[in-house]
């Protein structure tokens, strides 16, 4: 794996390993360390006299209050491809709805459904449920409800982060 | 279904433009949807996703000499139940009916403010997409596309005959799906199932046996808070802004609504109480995204069903300008 | 897949929720983001906080973040916003008259006019990795170092070293990692020592 970290960083690993490896860097911490080693020496290389303390473990400190990114893309698709597969039998259940709903989707949307289902997953920091009572009070004033009528109350009573807490903060867990 | 007569009068006249590209027609459906959703007697079950969410629930509405009951039920995870009428919500909370919240007015006939129309119309275009069946009725696909990249493409199919609303996709960016729901069954009119409870039996809850919490108190105040946010997007015009108390606070909490006509922001206004678990930052479910900041003493939250830099943006952007 | 693509991709994946990347990131950005903040911040300390603030404000810009430039460009122009805004806020003011942007970033990489003031404490341990970095590399084979250097410093891709060299892409890839490897083994004792301030 140092070898495949050492060309990933010079832009130099074959596209196909990409993820894999990234994936890898997600789970390890000892190969962040690597990878962030790596960097130092470089730096040293580079700018001898500007080599200062690390930052990194600061800032990550400081992380720990922000809240994960949830911002859908629509490049990467293979990476999406690839999440897909490993996360298919964990969703097996919504699997049949999911491909039954993007028969009723148009088809410019349709083959991208089940990937879009996939890479949702990774990025969740779900409403908190003791956050309900503020979607309840948007709920009544907004379009949505005139439009859309009673149905769009789901949104305040879905039940999802109850059932499967968001995966950052497993992996949060791990990394400790 | 009494309705359905004087409704497809007005569907003729919109209907008659159909195979039509992109016309301003468009709109008039979203006014048909929201008296159709108001008028009309169903009964079905749809399911609703977002990200890798998938919930089903059943769903019975109900309208009685103007008065309308609905009632919205789990079928998966743990049973949760939401009951409508009037504008009042109610839900389940260990067998007992607690209200939730009570919309301002009774609002019978909603239908767009002329000035959220001319804000759909300058931020929105409406496209026409031709018919398609959604859980055996014909429907006609809308498609709402923002001029700007701060709020979502919505997509309706609209029930060609009763303007009732089938299915919704709420779209984000390159068209990838924030969240949808459609129903899957659904019965029309008098074929409505009236067994969950029965019309009678909502009406006596309404008088009687429902809790009426303070929380729920009618009318809450209107407010001028001295709160403005400059960031809005164009369009979203304040709908109203009232102080009203919620449910596990101590204080009541200013409210600002922000509407476009499609979506709306509302902006959440109290005293910081310090609590740690308000985590500051943004979380989201489906569409809709909440973003929580501490500023000068004051907990200021954002709710509303446009993406996530708009709800940063305009929490980054909100000050106080009162005296 | 170019540096620029890796970095895209990383920036991605922070974007779908997985906040290590931005680790990744942060541990490949903040020396060359802490130098050019230092240009504006002289106070060794101060500059370091105002690093961890750049990256932060970066982290809740990301969303924001289409791809359109290079994440580092992006970066420094948010690292040059914050040091100034720093200043501002000091009313103190910035060292520099002349208009500074992005563009000037990669630029002032090479000018090298600062000198920074660390703690003596600090200042010895920097000291001590240049030192192990600077005598590892001078212990290295002849090809491994020279591999190492004509990437590291030089900036050439695999394909041109190669070239350089005489030797296939593949034997490029793996002497720069037994240089890199090589140095690290040296370092990781010293890194480990200095636990809590890592390195």
């Amino acid at each position: 794996m140092k070898q495949e970290i050492s060309a990933l960083m010079d832009g130099e690993l074959f596209d196909d390993d990409v993820g894999m490896v990234m994936d890898h860097l997600k789970r390890d911490h000892a190969t962040r360390m690597n990878w962030a080693t790596y960097h130092l020496i470089g730096d040293v290389l580079r700018q001898p006299d500007h080599i200062h303390s690390d930052l990194s473990a600061k800032v990550h400190e400081r992380m720990r209050d922000e809240p994960a990114l949830l911002v859908s893309r629509g490049h990467a698709v293979k990476q999406k491809m690839r999440t897909f597969a490993l996360s298919a039998v964990a969703s097996l259940s919504a699997v049949g709805v999911v491909a039954w709903m993007s028969l009723q989707i148009s088809p410019e949307i349709a083959p991208q459904l089940a990937m879009q289902q996939a890479a949702m997953r990774p990025a969740s920091m779900q409403i908190q449920p003791k956050s309900d009572n503020y979607l309840m009070a948007h709920q009544e004033f907004s379009p949505s409800t005139d439009v859309n009528g009673g149905a769009s109350y789901i949104r305040t009573v879905s039940y999802g982060i109850d059932d499967s807490p968001p995966k950052n903060n497993q992996t949060e867990k791990q990394a400790k | 279904m009494r309705l359905c007569v004087p409704l497809c009068g007005l569907l003729l006249a919109v209907s008659a433009n159909l195979h039509a590209e992109e016309l301003p027609v468009g709109f008039d459906w979203l006014e048909v949807a929201a008296f159709a959703g108001h008028q009309t007697d169903y009964s079905g079950v749809f399911v609703y996703q977002f990200g890798n969410q998938v919930e089903t629930s059943s769903i019975v509405h109900i309208n009685d000499a103007d008065r309308e009951y609905e009632k919205l039920e789990s079928l998966d995870g743990p049973k949760r139940e939401l009951i409508r009428h009037d504008g009042q919500v109610w839900s389940y909370d260990h067998d007992k009916l607690v209200q939730l919240d009570s919309r301002q007015g009774s609002n019978q006939f909603p239908s767009l403010l002329p000035e959220q129309l001319s804000a759909l119309k300058a931020n929105y275009q409406a496209k026409l997409l031709g018919v398609e069946r959604v859980a055996g009725y014909n429907a006609q696909v809308i498609l709402f596309q923002p001029k700007d990249n701060l709020r979502y493409t919505h997509k309706l199919w609209i029930h060609t005959d009763t303007g009732l609303l089938l299915k919704a996709a709420v779209l984000g960016e390159r068209n990838r799906i924030v969240e949808q729901y459609a129903f899957t069954q659904l019965q029309l009119g008098g074929k409505v199932d009236r067994s969950w409870g029965g019309t009678c039996d909502l009406a006596d809850m309404h008088g009687k046996t429902l809790a009426t919490t303070p929380e729920a108190a009618k009318n809450y105040p209107s407010t001028n808070s001295g709160w403005v946010a400059d960031a809005l997007p164009a369009g979203f015009n304040k709908i109203m802004e009232i102080l009203r108390p919620m449910p596990g606070k101590h204080g009541p909490v200013t409210q600002i609504v922000y509407s476009d006509g499609l979506s709306a922001i509302s902006i959440f206004i109290e005293p910081d109480d310090h609590d740690e678990d308000d985590v500051d930052g943004l979380s989201s479910r489906g569409a809709v995204n909440l973003y929580h900041k501490v500023l000068d003493q004051y907990l200021i939250t954002i709710v509303g069903e446009v993406p996530p830099h708009t709800v940063m943006q305009v929490a980054d952007s909100v000050r106080y300008n009162g005296k | 897949m170019t540096e620029r693509d890796v970095d895209q991709q990383l920036v991605e994946r922070v974007q779908r929720g997985d906040k290590h990347a931005f680790d990744l990131l942060v541990s490949k950005y903040q020396r060359r983001l802490g130098r050019l903040i230092s240009r504006f911040v002289r106070d060794a300390a101060e500059a370091e906080d105002v690093t961890q603030d750049a990256f932060i404000k970066a982290y809740r810009a990301l969303p924001g973040f289409r791809g359109e430039s290079a994440f580092y460009t992006w970066l420094y122009r948010i690292g040059i916003n914050t040091a100034k805004n720093h200043l501002l806020a000091n009313k103190r003011r910035a060292p520099t008259s002349t208009p500074f942007d992005a563009e000037d970033a990669e630029s002032f990489e090479e000018a090298s006019l600062l000198r920074e003031v660390n703690t003596p404490e600090n200042e010895l341990m920097s000291k001590q990795v240049v030192d192990v970095v600077q005598a590892s590399l001078q212990q290295l084979p002849e090809d491994l170092r020279s591999a190492l250097t004509l990437r590291e410093i030089e900036g050439l891709s695999y394909e041109e070293i190669a070239g350089v060299m005489n030797c296939p892409v593949g034997t490029v890839r793996s002497r720069i990692f037994r240089a890199r490897e090589a140095v690290a083994e040296n370092l990781r004792p010293l890194l480990e020592t200095s636990k809590g301030k890592r390195w």
